[in-house]
């Protein structure tokens, strides 16, 4: 297992590590970084914290602030008060503010004096807070997709690595007609008015029942080419156009939300993380210490669980690494494109994007892209480093 | 060598099928109606014409696009329904006969019943008989039938009405059965998925939904744009890159290569789109000093129409210039690392040595020997880099307004233009399963060592 300590002893893993958690931390406590109220207040002798309290309300647990009638926390005139470093809430336009304020300038709206530390856009909202709030977007989307793509991934690399063509065998016609009752079983499911659920069951236990039965039967045996199907598979998707295709989703879904751009990103870059996985599983295969496990009486999935899983992890890990890079930079440029996500929806991409509208504003073009390339360079430098303690320690 | 170039061509044909069924399927989720959107560009505008006007345009319109043909070869389909029910081309009356069929199980009930319906509307005079029948013929919930028929019932009340109610009695009664066998149609090659393939390789790809200008046209003129980019940019990438990366590998402790290296290697992490728009911010205006507006600004210049594409891309040289820099010093790194990794792996073989013992100079043993084998990888990266450079090609396109391909399917994406959005992502598709192609007998011709089936143990 691959520890962080070895991570930090190599120079661009420190690079890594430091810019990730970075990130990190901002994506967990973007709320209290950018935000228009104040972590902390005190008005009329009373103490709040509103920020806390708007977890409450987003739980549904508490309710507005009565005194706030609809005002804005800056046209309070507090007692005591802390606002966070950022003092706007992304997305929302400050009415005071102009647009396309150039970096750290500021204006004074209520009580409070506010500053745009990285300008404003093209209505007035603040940079900073847009790429607070992105950073939350796209390391979740990021993660979530690559959590997808492995589970895709890890089934398929398994079931062609370490099955292969030649350890799945039935009765020929055991097949077949296995076949043609889940074709049957679907049928029901599209036209008649079995649901969704009865007809999983129905699959899983006929497909149980004939892998029980089908030994049994003997006849003709024949092996099911897993590793074929699956290979043929993965060739189609690396050849898919990604980019192509997923604007295409994009354009037929019209308004996708986070959910289904993960889902999507997800199901398209699968084919990496079996590839990988499949031949670290055949490499791994042909070592003794899985002989001696098998001699002992081991089953598959202590082999896979407890043996190969744990050697195949650090070439996983570089490979999710680079994905991880890959999935925030489709991520970006869709949102660039203006593809992606609801206008609504701020993005490192889609605050990139409207540089394109005005070429002075060059901190539209520098700060979003700079988020960026750091993230995706970080990512890049932790596959490399993992790569190279790979290598090291074979 | 033979069979396996046998064998790898056939496997050709499977990937394009596949791609061509993804594409398909998609298109046949597209959320708009492509058949309205023509009408209009026809200027038969829904509720400005009759409605019997509309519905045979309509029609007519539909039945050139092949939306009247079954989806595929085949379909498995219950066995009481009726083998021709693709040709009814309206999706909510083909949704309704659906339900009423999966209501009651029977087509020659469902049918007549549809049937009496249209006689009686076609005859019938009063409006409130008629509003009545269309509301029980177009029943939403066929469940809610049977309580409409009785509320009906008091009404209707005319001799001639009787059959078609009497229909609408057999059908309101739920007629279903736990388990339903399904029934095998063969349709043959008259079918949408062959018409869609057939049609994408004999450039036959219908109409735009924006202008009503013929798809492969559009496609065509938008070609030559996205050709001469990625064309400009892969020779270009080469020409720098190979000497570059021969300059590095001969030189590999002088802090020149170093300092250059790192130089290339932080443009090629930066994403191509944000060093586009760095570029295009800072170095096509004036606003950030007198000298920053050294390249002209972005899209290209108004031109008068029928020129051919090869002249208007002459034309427009110098607009070409930012967008193919952008390409070549994003992918200078990558390429000449390739290059110099293995001129590096090469110096390292037995043969050099042979070479230089046989008498040979430093400067032939590398020209003759070291050159040729070294270049060898090249090959299937640089056809392999096409459909990466595809994508790299929308993304400059939009930014620099240049009407490739990607900008034609980005503007199409807004337009709801599903002809040549997909017509694109299928030309995509098909150039990448090609290139990959190459790739592989390029390799294995030239590199005879490498078997594919050995190379698929790995």
């Amino acid at each position: 297992m691959i520890g962080l300590k070895k991570i930090w002893a190599f120079r661009k893993g420190k690079w890594a590590l430091g810019i990730i958690s970075f990130f990190l931390v901002i994506a967990l406590f973007a709320d209290f970084i950018a935000n228009e109220k104040p972590i902390y207040c005190k008005y009329n002798g009373e103490i709040y914290f509103p920020v806390l309290h708007e977890y409450g309300e987003g739980l549904g647990l508490l309710g507005n602030y009565e005194f706030l009638n609809n005002k804005s926390w800056q046209e309070l005139q507090l007692e005591e008060a802390i606002f966070p470093i950022i003092k706007f809430s992304s997305g929302n336009i400050d009415q005071n503010s102009s647009a396309y304020s150039r970096p750290s300038s500021s204006f004074e709206n209520g009580f409070q004096t506010k500053k745009h530390w990285l300008g404003s856009d093209s209505i007035g909202r603040d940079v900073a807070a847009g790429i607070v709030q992105g950073t939350r977007k796209t390391l979740s989307i990021a993660f979530f997709a690559m959590l997808i793509s492995c589970l895709i991934g890890f089934v398929f690399g398994v079931l062609s690595g370490f099955f292969g063509d030649r350890s799945v065998r039935m009765n020929l016609w055991a097949f077949i007609g296995l076949m043609f009752f889940i074709i049957l079983i679907w049928f029901q499911w599209s036209y008649n008015h079995w649901s969704f659920g009865l007809a999983l069951i129905a699959t899983f236990v006929l497909i149980s029942a004939v892998f029980f039965l089908s030994p049994r039967l003997g006849g003709r045996q024949f092996y099911l080419p897993l590793d074929l199907i699956i290979m043929r598979m993965i060739e189609v998707f690396k050849s898919v156009p990604a980019l192509f295709i997923l604007l295409a989703l994009l354009a037929i879904i019209s308004k996708p939300n986070i959910f289904t751009l993960i889902v999507i990103i997800g199901i398209l870059r699968w084919s990496t993380i079996a590839r990988v996985l499949r031949a670290e599983l055949l490499r791994l295969k042909e070592n003794k210490f899985i002989t001696s496990a098998k001699a002992i009486g081991s089953t598959d999935k202590q082999i896979i669980v407890n043996h190969l899983l744990p050697n195949a992890l650090p070439s996983l890990l570089t490979v999710i690494a680079f994905g991880f890079a890959g999935t925030i930079l489709l991520e970006a440029s869709i949102s660039f494109l203006g593809i992606g996500l609801s206008a609504e929806e701020v993005t490192w991409g889609s605050i990139l994007s409207e540089a394109r509208n005005n070429f002075s504003a060059w901190w539209l073009a520098v700060f979003p892209g700079a988020a960026i390339f750091l993230m995706v360079v970080a990512c890049n430098y932790l596959g490399d480093t993992l790569n190279e303690i790979n290598l090291r320690s074979n | 060598m033979l069979s396996y170039f046998v064998k790898r061509i056939l496997l050709f044909f499977p990937s394009i099928f596949l791609i061509g069924a993804f594409t398909f399927l998609l298109f046949n989720a597209t959320p708009t109606d492509s058949v309205a959107s023509l009408l209009r560009l026809d200027g038969f505008e829904e509720k400005v014409i009759s409605e019997k006007l509309y519905k045979s345009q309509y029609k007519k319109i539909a039945s050139e696009l092949g939306l009247d043909l079954p989806k595929f070869y085949f379909a498995f389909v219950p066995r009481y329904y009726p083998d021709t029910l693709h040709r009814i081309i309206d999706k909510q009356e083909r949704k309704q006969i659906v339900d009423l069929l999966s209501h009651h199980n029977d087509w020659a009930a469902v049918s007549s019943f549809i049937y009496q319906g249209e006689v009686r509307l076609q005859s019938t005079e009063t409006k409130e008989t008629k509003k009545l029948i269309t509301d029980l013929l177009w029943v939403v919930k066929p469940d809610d039938l049977d309580t409409k028929l009785i509320s009906a019932m008091g009404t209707l009340t005319s001799p001639e009405v009787s059959t078609f109610l009497d229909q609408a009695q057999i059908v309101s009664q739920q007629k279903t059965s736990w388990f339903i066998f399904p029934k095998f149609l063969w349709f043959g090659t008259s079918n949408q998925y062959h018409a869609w393939i057939s049609n994408f390789f004999s450039g036959s790809l219908g109409r735009s939904v924006q202008d009503g200008r013929p798809v492969w046209g559009k496609i065509s003129k938008a070609l030559g744009w996205t050709l001469s980019l990625v064309v400009l940019g892969l020779s270009f990438t080469i020409l720098i890159s190979v000497p570059l990366g021969i300059w590095s590998a001969r030189n590999g402790n002088s802090r020149m290569v170093r300092l250059l290296s790192n130089f290339f290697y932080f443009i090629y992490a930066m994403p191509l789109f944000w060093f586009a728009t760095l570029m295009v911010v800072f170095f096509t205006t004036a606003h950030y000093g007198n000298w920053t507006n050294i390249f002209p600004g972005v899209g290209i210049n108004p031109y008068a129409g029928d020129e051919s594409t090869v002249s208007k891309i002459l034309a427009n040289a110098n607009q070409l210039i930012l967008p193919v820099f952008c390409i070549v010093l994003n992918s200078i790194a990558y390429l000449s690392s390739i290059v110099r990794n293995s001129i590096i792996a090469e110096s390292n073989q037995a043969y050099k040595t042979t070479a230089l013992l046989k008498g040979l100079t430093e400067k032939a043993t590398f020209w003759k020997h070291l050159f040729p084998n070294a270049l060898l990888p090249l090959v299937t990266i640089i056809v392999g880099a096409v459909p990466a450079s595809l994508a790299g090609s929308l993304i400059i396109e939009v930014i620099f307004n240049i009407p490739g391909i990607g900008r034609l399917m980005f503007d199409s994406i807004f337009g709801n233009d599903w002809y040549v959005i997909f017509s694109i992502v299928m030309l995509v598709g098909v150039v990448t399963v090609i290139s990959y192609l190459i790739g592989d007998l390029l390799y294995s011709y030239l590199n005879p060592r490498i078997r594919f089936d050995q190379a698929k143990k790995v």
